[in-house]
């Protein structure tokens, strides 16, 4: 494969969260450009951060995002080809904190992307940490953390790289059971961004009950709209014309507990126009549980159908209400974060 | 991948194995248990020599995790002959971008090894030293034909290559710089024997198609008559009349094989050379008898009348290879005809 076909990018973030990066670009980039490559590990890494570091709900992990990709110029010939998008985070405990290796990937085929995460999470990553354990040992002073861990991402990146271009390969895996805790509803344009949440009532008991399987309504609440934009930036820099990036699933885990955001979207007179559900894996004593492909198929029959979301969210959830909170603005956001988020304070008021 | 679908991917026939190690234990009874694992190993062709094997097996003996015993680790060897077979074809095809080494030990540790230390690690006990690990990689991986599997010097090669870790009491696991230690060097060599072999492969290929491509050079410098060979030989064995068709397409056969389409040729540079060239193919293919009937001087003779006559009527001197073809086939299509006819067998 070309350099100029793919995009292919490793971050490593230490337990002191030094953050090291290594991304694949053409000799033809602007050093200006080359600098901008760079800021994308610690953009990227954003939220993973957010969730670790700010205190805020347990320390989740971001595991795995994907978005497709549809055509967004009607001249078909000029767009550049690009069938996968998609970014794996291997998040490895050690005594002194957690280490997170984030992979961004984006090729002109459907990648095997089991193989990929196997390689990221089974061998890169530990053999970073492995290595460094080594190395520090043998070397005493004489070890150069920086030049190794370079050394290891570009072996990494070589790794990946000579994995990519396989077909992807459906693998046996046991059918899970979600239950949906959110749904935001999303429009993108040229000069319109918006994104509404809607879940429980505040008072509702369910959602204080919920929010231990989330890492919380503020972060679930910006994560797709972050990712997408930061996706479409990445393609920008890289030139890459023709294609509209849309957020098609985000996957998190904290221990045991594991949390789905899906989402489906329609063009409709220039606007993206999504929705997506915040799902959480099924445990004793859940609600009513659906498997994965329940809610895709929802989400497209409302998008489809053109359906009101207010008009149809009892279907996704009964316990839902039908008040929107707004999720771009500082403020709104807050408001989630403040409302929501919070565990005491309404049930006082009930 | 979980253990089980691991012991299928890399199958080895254990019932089998096992009615060959007991045949061998109630033949050996004298034997111990070690000394009949090696005979049993070395039956199987695993190993240089039976004390290099032996000497193996009394090392690792008492490193082996309680429940399991030598012919387990035995049935773990033979396995990873099964697992080194996939991983050198999996390696002959490899491409690897500037024949990178590197990038070679990483793809085939994470294809083909890294499942297997999980898996031989449950065989071993969990507190013996890690180098143990990467010499036994050494002797289960080596390639084939090794000669010097002498333990001794094996441990010599990795003791002091990786050193154990521990975190307090607990082993910190350094599994796959225990497998790049293990496996480097032998990766790497295998790698440059494909390279190698693939340099060869190019220059035999590029010897042959020089070779082939003077054949072809020769075989454009002259006309050659192979049907018209095997038509007169025919004619003269067995006796059968020819008919017209066929001496049509010897003939047709003969021009072909040195006119070429759309190549321009001058009655003058090549007239002496059919001459020749069809005389000589003509006058091999009789029998001894019909050659001295017919001498090839006096073949060439009537040839060289006939492309004369012809040379007389045509008075374009320079045309196609095709258009020769077509002017030339009736003339000695009748030729032929002539010959054959005047053949007293």
């Amino acid at each position: 494969m070309k350099d100029e076909e793919i995009i292919l990018g490793l971050f490593f973030a230490d337990e002191d969260n030094l953050v090291f990066e290594n991304i694949k670009c053409s000799e033809n980039f602007s050093e200006e450009k080359k600098n901008e490559l760079k800021m994308l590990s610690f953009k990227f890494l954003g939220p993973v951060f957010l969730t670790a570091a700010s205190g805020i709900g347990n320390n989740w992990i971001i595991e795995f995002i994907e978005s497709s990709l549809s055509l967004s110029d009607t001249d078909v010939y000029k767009a550049d080809v690009i069938q996968s998008f998609f970014t794996f985070n291997s998040s490895i405990k050690t005594l002194d904190g957690n280490t997170n290796l984030f992979s961004l990937i984006s090729t002109p085929f459907t990648e095997d992307i089991k193989l990929i995460h196997d390689v990221i999470s089974n061998y890169i990553h530990p053999s970073i940490l492995q290595g460094k354990i080594v190395n520090e040992n043998l070397l005493g002073s004489r070890f150069k953390l920086d030049k190794f861990i370079h050394h290891e991402l570009y072996r990494g990146i070589d790794l990946i790289e000579y994995s990519l271009g396989a077909a992807r390969k459906v693998y046996w895996e046991e059918r899970q059971q979600y239950y949906c805790v959110g749904v935001i509803e999303r429009k993108n344009a040229i000069d319109l961004r918006i994104s509404n949440l809607y879940t429980f009532d505040k008072y509702d008991p369910l959602r204080k009950k919920y929010l231990d399987f989330i890492p919380s309504f503020y972060v679930m609440s910006i994560l797709p709209d972050y990712y997408e934009h930061l996706i479409n930036e990445t393609l920008d820099l890289y030139d890459k014309r023709g294609v509209s990036p849309k957020i098609r699933l985000i996957r998190l885990s904290h221990e045991n507990k594991k949390v789905i955001y899906l989402e489906e979207f329609i063009l409709e007179n220039s606007i993206f126009k999504s929705y997506g559900v915040i799902l959480v894996q099924q445990n004793p004593g859940t609600e009513e549980i659906h498997n994965l492909s329940y809610y895709r198929k929802i989400l497209r029959n409302i998008l489809d159908r053109k359906k009101n979301l207010r008009d149809v969210i009892k279907t996704i959830n009964p316990y839902f209400e039908d008040v929107r909170w707004g999720a771009i603005i500082d403020g709104e956001l807050n408001q989630i974060a403040e409302v929501l988020n919070g565990n005491d304070d309404f049930e006082r008021e009930v | 991948m979980e253990k089980s679908d691991f012991k299928k991917l890399y199958k080895i026939e254990k019932d089998k194995l096992l009615r060959y190690y007991e045949r061998l234990r109630n033949q050996f009874k004298n034997l111990g248990p070690s000394q009949i694992v090696a005979r049993f190993l070395i039956n199987q062709s695993i190993g240089s020599n039976y004390n290099d094997v032996y000497e193996i097996l009394l090392y690792f003996r008492d490193k082996i995790v309680e429940g399991k015993e030598l012919l387990n680790l035995a049935f773990e060897w033979i396995r990873a002959q099964k697992i080194r077979l996939e991983y050198k074809k999996y390696l002959i095809r490899a491409q690897y971008p500037h024949n990178n080494l590197s990038l070679a030990v990483d793809d085939c540790i994470f294809r083909f090894f890294l499942e297997y230390d999980n898996f031989i690690r449950k065989l071993l006990k969990e507190d013996i030293r890690e180098y143990n690990f990467s010499a036994l990689y050494e002797i289960f991986f080596g390639p084939y034909e090794l000669k010097n599997l002498n333990i001794k010097d094996i441990l010599e090669r990795h003791i002091h290559n990786v050193p154990t870790h521990f975190q307090g009491m607990e082993k910190i696991n350094t599994n796959i710089i225990i497998l790049r230690s293990g496996l480097s060097v032998i990766i790497v060599k295998d790698y440059e024997n494909v390279l190698f072999s693939r340099s060869e492969e190019k220059v035999r290929k590029e010897l042959k198609f020089k070779k082939s491509g003077f054949v072809h050079a020769k075989n454009e410098e002259r006309f050659n008559g192979l049907l018209l060979d095997r038509l007169i030989k025919t004619y003269c064995v067995r006796k059968i009349e020819i008919s017209h068709k066929e001496i049509e397409n010897a003939v047709s056969q003969f021009l072909s094989s040195y006119f070429k389409f759309g190549k321009i040729y001058n009655f003058d540079d090549f007239k002496e050379l059919l001459v020749q060239n069809l005389a000589e193919d003509l006058t091999s293919a009789l029998s001894e008898r019909l050659r001295r009937e017919n001498q090839l001087e006096s073949v060439k003779r009537a040839l060289f009348n006939i492309m004369s006559s012809f040379r007389r009527v045509n008075k374009v001197g320079r045309l196609d290879g095709l258009a020769w073809k077509n002017d030339l086939t009736p003339i000695l299509k009748n030729f032929m005809t002539k010959f054959i006819n005047n053949l007293v067998l």
